[in-house]
């Protein structure tokens, strides 16, 4: 076991290593980024701005070096050792790159960087004194480039996680709680009306976009039913700003308890009748699978109730494949519900990611890819740990 | 057999004539697909929805992108400046909402179509190769997709189709696709771009889950008899995996697409949606949907009318899918 452990975790690392060059050179490699507006504005500006600049986003490194500094921190000076310094005069990058337009086959022109103004150079020993992240290894995920300008990435997901925890783990919570009775019920009533009914509903939750189901829920509980004078749910946002009234229920303050509720409702039963759907299907698959195993026949040969039959024999061992489904909301609960928070407006982690797209913050947008990516990988181990717990038969070599 | 054989090899008639019609795959499979009646009935509604797709400009004088200014958010059945119909009103830029709807029908199809065509390709070729022949380009592969499916779905695909249709003009697209694509789905080929560079996104982050299938198909099929006697025949790997393997597997693979089909059907509105995918004024289901909701308050009726078509093709889709897994195998799970 801690053999296999050791190796598991070996494996993660070089998985979440090349996920981290993968999504680093995929986000640094494509033209656009922060520096797009100078073509806007370049008239005003002189060379000399320009690679300020660049020095700011630390556009003047090397690709490799830009890695390193944002994985490790490193190279942050000159190595020294022993009060020598080495490799200070190495070239890590080029202030002003002299760079040629020339027309391309198909008419068009393109840009490129074909040399190093002389005497421009970056060398190592330029590194010293420069502001830098002490890696993303080391927990520092760097700052934002927009959102927040200049301030650290971590403050804009502290400030964003307790929202988007608050909901997924409601909406996980609520899914639980439902899907997965009404998925044993249906099983154990196979071909039943209810279960014709829990197996449509099903399918309509998994063909449901959630954009849809989202605005149709706004559509109906905010907008129509305010406009018949009807109680309503506030559709957007985690808070209202200004106290509202709501008819039948009364005056609501921003920031009360009632307030949060209400905001909840929407985003909540959307984000949970999605995941009740898929997971009461689930659910009903593996308990008819298992209420045809021969120790269910077994133990109702022996003469048990059938409540005893269904909920410490079939129950337990049909819940064992679900304990997959259980440890991959591990990346959800962090990573949040893209869709469905932009769709309300929420103020979580996936609407933090949809906004750093949309604004080109990458190092917002990297930062929180690596650590989904990070979860998703832990939530591997630990779904293949659990099932060892939970079942005995399988064995981990 | 026919009967005159059987007569030459001195059988007796009768008896041949007795014995069991002999009943091909295709009409077992065909009489268990019809005995599905929600799947039948979808696949009549889907039909019509692609007929409409296909005969989009002799169901609407109006053509997508025509302006009309001053006529905006004009109410369903109200008639333009020249007295032609607006069947289902106008949008904010009064724009004919009917002829948006089903111009983007025939775009998001054909993106959803041709993004699992080519992802149900790849899948048969890199699952079969890499099942069959096992090994170090097995182990690559594998582990490639392994380490592809660590990071999450949805995030990847808006990451990288923002990068790409930001730049969508420094990527060279041949002009042969992107005249044929203008031409299929009556655009300007330099909107055409945008839906071709789309398609390639989805496909190519989409085709782990088809080749892990497949491949677990190829390697519990490499056990069987008849591709034990086909190597001993002397037939080549390639022979095989094209004549033996590749079929055997279809109809999990099959399956798979139907309901793959759904999928795309719902990521291509996803990113059109958030604002990552195709950009208006190219209509698709997605952006449409996108644009009604500033206008919500005002015009209820417009996210209906853009999000129905979405919810119908993909409810339809899966019930397709399922009356073809009962059909083609009732043993199989996906």
């Amino acid at each position: 076991m801690v053999n296999y452990l050791i190796r598991r975790i070996f494996q993660m690392t070089i998985v979440l290593f090349f996920s981290a060059v993968a999504s680093y050179a995929l986000l640094n490699l494509a033209p656009g980024g922060p520096l797009s507006f100078l073509g806007s504005v370049q008239t005003r500006l002189n060379s000399e701005d320009i690679a300020r600049i660049r020095a700011y986003f630390e556009l003047d490194l090397y690709l490799p070096y830009r890695f390193t500094r944002w994985l490790a921190g490193i190279p942050n000076g000159p190595l020294t050792i022993g009060g020598n310094a080495y490799f200070a005069n190495n070239i890590v990058g080029c202030r002003q790159p002299i760079e040629e337009s020339f027309l391309n086959e198909s008419g068009t022109y393109v840009t490129r960087t074909i040399g190093c103004k002389e005497g421009q150079y970056v060398t190592m020993a330029d590194l010293v004194g420069r502001k830098t992240s002490k890696g993303i290894i080391r927990g520092d995920l760097g700052v934002s480039w927009q959102m927040l300008r200049d301030r650290p990435v971590t403050m804009l997901i502290t400030s964003r996680l307790p929202r988007t925890l608050q909901l997924m783990s409601l909406a996980y919570l609520c899914s639980i709680l439902i899907g997965v009775p009404i998925g044993v019920y249906a099983a154990v009533k196979q071909y039943s009306k209810f279960d014709y009914v829990v197996t449509s509903f099903a399918f309509f939750g998994t063909s449901m976009p959630t954009f849809f189901f989202g605005l149709l829920m706004i559509l109906f509980f905010g907008i129509l039913c305010k406009n018949w004078g009807l109680p309503y749910l506030p559709p957007g946002n985690a808070e209202a700003i200004k106290p509202y009234v709501i008819p039948l229920i009364g005056n609501v303050d921003p920031g009360s308890l009632l307030d949060k509720v209400l905001h909840l409702i929407m985003p909540v039963s959307v984000l949970a009748m999605v995941t009740i759907a898929g997971w009461s299907r689930f659910i009903r698959t593996s308990m008819l699978e298992v209420l045809r195993q021969d120790y269910v026949r077994t133990a109702r040969a022996k003469g048990l109730v059938e409540k005893v039959v269904i909920a410490k024999h079939a129950l337990r061992n049909a819940l064992i494949p679900f304990i997959t489904l259980v440890v991959f909301t591990l990346p959800g609960l962090f990573a949040g519900a893209i869709i469905t928070e932009t769709v309300f407006n929420w103020p979580g982690m996936g609407r933090l990611y949809f906004d750093a797209l949309s604004r080109t913050d990458y190092p917002v947008a990297m930062a929180l890819i690596l650590i989904t990516a990070l979860l998703t990988v832990i939530a591997t181990l630990l779904s293949d740990v659990l099932y060892t717990w939970a079942d005995p038969r399988i064995r981990l070599s | 057999m026919s009967i005159a054989k059987f007569k030459d090899m001195g059988l007796d008639v009768a008896a041949a004539e007795a014995m069991p019609e002999e009943v091909s795959q295709f009409k077992v499979v065909t009489r268990r697909f019809f005995r599905h009646k929600l799947a039948v009935g979808s696949m009549i509604v889907l039909g019509v929805v692609i007929l409409i797709a296909i005969c989009a400009p002799l169901l609407s004088s109006f053509s997508p992108t025509e302006l009309e200014v001053g006529s905006d958010f004009l109410s369903p059945g109200s008639r333009s400046e020249d007295g032609r119909l607006h069947l289902l009103g106008t949008d904010a830029l009064g724009r004919d909402y009917w002829a948006r709807i089903i111009y983007a029908a025939r775009i998001s199809l054909t993106v959803a179509l041709s993004a699992q065509l080519i992802v149900s390709c790849i899948g048969i070729i890199i699952g079969s190769v890499s099942g069959y022949t096992g090994g170090v380009i097995d182990i690559i592969v594998m582990r490639a997709v392994e380490f592809l499916l660590t990071i999450p779905a949805l995030p990847l695909l808006l990451i990288i189709s923002s990068l790409i249709i930001q730049n969508q003009d420094a990527i060279p697209v041949p002009e042969l696709i992107k005249n044929f694509l203008a031409k299929l789905l009556l655009i300007q080929p330099r909107d055409s771009v945008q839906v071709f560079l789309l398609i390639v996104v989805l496909a190519g982050l989409g085709w782990m889950a088809d080749s892990r299938l497949m491949r677990g198909v190829v390697l519990s099929l490499k056990e069987q008899p008849f591709v034990e006697a086909s190597k001993a025949m002397g037939a080549s790997s390639a022979r095989i995996i094209i004549t033996h393997l590749v079929p055997n597997a279809l109809a999990p693979m099959i399956v798979s697409a139907s309901l793959g089909l759904a999928g795309f059907i719902i990521y291509e509105a996803s990113l059109s949606f958030l604002g990552f995918g195709i950009q208006d004024p190219t209509p698709t289901w997605g952006n449409m949907l996108s644009a009604t909701q500033s206008y919500m308050f005002q015009h209820p009726w417009l996210p209906l009318v853009s999000g129905t078509p979405i919810f119908l093709c993909t409810l339809t889709i899966n019930f397709i899918g399922d009356g073809l897994r009962d059909a083609l195998d009732p043993r199989l799970k996906l």
